[in-house]
């Protein structure tokens, strides 16, 4: 049986007459990464917040490790890294003050790494945080969370800021720390969907504070593809119709795209037993499932 | 460690208050202590028809008071002075900065976001604060009393050392509204304001004979114990049962407030 890392049970914010987060109901499982996504004002960062202590509930619990986080000791999040949406750093602080006030907090802190990724990602150890440009902010912003050696690591926005290279060196070592081990989990708010496509396990898709849909990357991959037909004439309305097919979008007078969730092989036998211009398979993308809820 | 930490950094960060509260304590220390002969060698000098005339007046009469006892001198100078204006002025820009600073700034996610309680998180704000109040207050009395031993001016230092203790007590009682003011607020300019604001208020019945002994200005100067010859324990006592009351409200406030 999989262990839970993140257990959120009808998780509600409201501020004010506003209701931010209505219901959120989400499990996430040691040794997993887990994508958040959904347009801007959807509720990701709230989310966040919450898992986080910043914000408190309006309804529902969180429990982190079993354990609800109200009744989470230090040493349980010590063993939580977060990066926030905006890498506000203490700006009077030199980059080697902030990591060595950082490090005290502790216990399980990689020197090691710290040095070896400050060096590869090239922070000036004496220069000022105000300093930094917003990139190197959010560089360092990582470097914290990850020498920390966190257990679960929350990314909200963490490469914003970040040029594509910097955020392929980043993923690449997200990937190699915690996909080695069966106990590390990741939990990660980004726009850059299809990084990720490329890290995930599972995707979560919030919309309006609702939490619309949880899939995993291999029944996207796997199970759910877009047919893009054009049809010599108008086809029957049972083939358009059959089992499977979740959406169909029509492209000019005769062109469909089939959004099919189950049962591919044989709507797409039928469509090619049909007169037909073009037969083509899309596989499906988060891009594709963030723009069916949005 | 962890709390220690938190202090440090605290510390760091108000590190040029804390210089310039204390540059400005010492010269004023190192400078009241050299002037008193010369001032107190005016007054006695001023013939004995001229003293009658001028104690007609209560500011003269006061004046003269002053220069008759070098405790009272001290007293007037720092306790009935500087000490609550200093204070005051620091309270308003360390709590403004503390809390309201940092959410401003957008730091406070990183601040609390480490493996701390809030509770912890404002303990160390709270401890950060007042240790740097006492290191600016105090320190002028400090200075004070180290130069009059080397210049062999003597004072009730006694009196002179628990009166601090009382405006201190009463000092930190108007730096943790100076906190919850902050706590509430999301820009550090108007905390600052607001907390100005809710010590001129405080300060408002100090202006009355029958009120002031409701002025935490009032009490911050120790009038009452220094001139009046009042109790000391009662009132420190009552200001550590404000003090912790005020505490356990800016607890709550800051433990119930989304960041």
């Amino acid at each position: 049986m999989q262990k839970l890392c993140l257990n959120l049970k009808k998780v509600e914010k409201r501020f004010g007459e506003k209701n931010v987060l209505n219901g959120v109901t989400m499990d996430l499982f040691a040794g997993e990464i887990m994508g958040l996504i959904g347009p801007n004002g959807a509720g990701k960062t709230t989310l966040i917040k919450l898992i986080m202590g910043l914000l408190n509930l309006s309804g529902g619990s969180i429990y982190l490790f079993s354990r609800e986080r109200g009744q989470l000791t230090s040493t349980d999040w010590s063993k939580i890294g977060y990066v926030s949406d905006e890498p506000n750093l203490y700006d009077f602080m030199t980059v080697d003050q902030i990591i060595s006030f950082n490090s005290v907090f502790f216990p399980q802190w990689n020197s090691e790494k710290c040095c070896e990724l400050k060096k590869r990602f090239q922070l000036p150890q004496h220069e000022p945080v105000k300093n930094l440009s917003r990139g190197m902010k959010a560089q360092l912003a990582l470097i914290l969370a990850l020498c920390q050696e966190p257990q679960l690591l929350i990314l909200d926005e963490p490469f914003d800021g970040l040029d594509p290279l910097r955020r392929i060196e980043f993923l690449n070592i997200i990937l190699d720390e915690f996909t080695s081990s069966e106990d590390r989990t990741v939990f990660i708010s980004s726009h850059y969907l299809e990084e990720l496509e490329r890290i995930c396990d599972r995707v979560a898709f919030i919309h309006e504070g609702e939490l619309k849909r949880v899939v995993k990357m291999e029944q996207l991959r796997v199970e759910e593809k877009t047919i893009r037909v054009v049809f010599q004439k108008q086809p029957p309305q049972s083939l358009l119709s059959m089992p499977g097919i979740k959406d169909i979008k029509k492209e000019g007078q005769t062109g469909y795209l089939l959004t099919v969730e189950n049962n591919f092989n044989e709507i797409y036998q039928a469509c090619g037993a049909f007169p037909h211009y073009v037969l083509e398979i899309y596989h499906r993308s988060i891009e594709d499932m963030f723009h069916d809820y949005s | 460690m962890v709390i220690r930490n938190l202090i440090n950094k605290e510390l760091f960060q108000l590190r040029w208050i804390l210089i310039v509260g204390l540059l400005f304590n010492v010269g004023t220390a190192v400078l009241l202590v050299t002037t008193f002969n010369y001032l107190a060698g005016m007054v006695t000098e001023i013939p004995g028809e001229m003293i009658e005339m001028l104690a007609q007046y209560e500011v003269t009469r006061e004046l003269l008071y002053i220069f008759e006892d070098y405790t009272i001198y001290v007293w007037s100078q720092w306790h009935a002075k500087n000490l609550f204006q200093i204070g005051a002025l620091v309270v308003i820009i360390i709590t403004s900065t503390q809390f309201a600073g940092e959410v401003g700034r957008g730091t406070i996610s990183f601040y609390l976001t480490r493996p701390v309680s809030r509770i912890q998180g404002l303990s160390a704000k709270v401890a950060s604060g007042v240790l740097l109040l006492g290191i600016t207050v105090v320190s002028g009395i400090v200075v004070t009393w180290l130069i009059s031993l080397v210049v062999g001016i003597n004072a009730n230092w006694a009196l002179i050392f628990s009166a601090t203790l009382l405006s201190f007590s009463w000092i930190i009682a108007y730096y943790l509204i100076g906190c919850v003011v902050s706590i509430l607020n999301r820009e550090p300019i108007t905390a600052g304001v607001i907390t100005g604001l809710v010590g001129i208020i405080l300060s408002l019945p100090g202006f009355f004979p029958a009120t002031r002994f409701l002025s935490l200005f009032y009490q911050m100067r120790a009038t009452d114990y220094v001139i009046l010859g009042g109790s000391f324990w009662p009132n420190l006592g009552i200001s550590l049962v404000l003090n912790a009351l005020i505490f356990i409200i800016a607890c709550r406030i800051f433990k119930a407030k989304d960041f």
